[in-house]
């Protein structure tokens, strides 16, 4: 009964993806700029906050040790322990949305620098940024190049639990 | 047509046959629901793919305009009853393959909708959306291990089968 199963999968498989195939010759793929933005980093982070701006990763280096200044961790709480901006808060955007006591943490900060894992296109991090200008948060700014190019410049980290968090 | 109607069957064939007729129709609504939005913006779904950070960047082109025939010709093999164990081992393996995509997503922090369903019906990838397909997939149980209905034997159940031919 299976063999002929599979025989009957491989069949549907087949078929299946030779009509994608056929819809791609005939139709063709859509071009990468169409979904791939390389220069889309110019572009504001969060277009319904203009506000919003992006911070270069030297510019955040020098303002790690700044007291007005924090920066806000998007990733999940198993990543920010394993290693996050020295100094930095643990927002996790695992629900999309900010806990109340969070928040608290951030209010009284000048500049918040939100910041996650993937790049400029790091949506955790947007998203952030969004709820932070939405909560009233003057100042907002989304780390360009993410944590990957904050640890490949080198530049401080830390890891453990979040200390000040809730 | 040969096969009695469904209320003399034993109980246990009985319930294999209706639950694997079920579990068919409810995957391919779930795979016609799944393959439409991406049929008509497949831009948006390479975009979607592209996010998963998994494939080359010019893959996530051409996976977005190969993916949605193979989801439609799955959904009519379940539909029709062609080969439906063979669509339901294929089914399994896509949701399995896609579970898999999500979990390596989350495991390196990328957040994402899933583009499971478009963009029609944006979604944030999270454990849910994984337990979701592992769902999926176990309905494919059913379609495999239950009796194999043909056509005429599932089309034969839905309309009043037709009066036999007199010897």
């Amino acid at each position: 009964m299976l063999p002929t199963a599979l025989l009957e999968a491989l069949r549907v498989a087949a078929f299946g993806l030779g009509l994608g195939v056929l819809v791609w010759q005939i139709g063709g793929a859509p071009m990468r700029g169409s979904y791939h933005d390389e220069s889309a980093s110019c572009a504001p982070p969060v277009a319904a906050a203009p506000a919003v701006g992006w911070i270069e990763g030297p510019d955040a280096a020098g303002l790690v040790s700044a007291t007005e200044v924090t920066f806000a961790d998007a990733r999940s709480i198993d990543e920010f322990e394993r290693g996050h901006i020295a100094g930095a808060v643990s927002i996790p955007m695992d629900t999309g949305a900010i806990a109340p006591e969070l928040l608290a943490l951030v209010r009284g900060a000048g500049t918040v620098v939100t910041y996650c894992d993937a790049g400029s296109d790091c949506a955790a991090s947007r998203r952030l940024a969004e709820l932070l200008a939405a909560a009233g948060v003057r100042d907002v700014r989304v780390l360009r190049g993410g944590f990957a190019e904050w640890l490949a410049a080198e530049r401080p980290t830390e890891s453990g639990p979040c200390t000040v968090c809730p | 047509m040969t096969a009695p109607s469904p209320s003399l069957l034993p109980a246990p064939r009985s319930a294999l046959v209706w639950g694997s007729l079920g579990a068919r129709v409810a995957l391919a609504a779930v795979y016609l629901l799944a393959a439409v939005p991406k049929l008509g913006d497949p831009a948006a779904f390479a975009q979607d793919i592209d996010n998963y950070h998994l494939l080359p960047v010019d893959w996530a082109g051409v996976a977005a305009v190969v993916l949605p025939p193979l989801e439609l010709v799955v959904a009519a093999a379940l539909l029709l009853g062609v080969h439906a164990r063979g669509a339901a081992l294929v089914s399994a393996g896509m949701l399995i393959a896609f579970a898999a995509a999500m979990g390596q997503a989350i495991a390196r922090g990328i957040d994402l909708d899933c583009g499971c369903f478009g963009s029609a019906l944006a979604m944030h990838v999270s454990g849910w959306s994984i337990l979701r397909n592992v769902v999926l997939a176990a309905l494919s149980l059913p379609i495999v291990l239950g009796p194999d209905l043909g056509p005429e034997e599932l089309w034969g159940r839905i309309r009043p089968a037709r009066a036999p031919a007199a010897d």
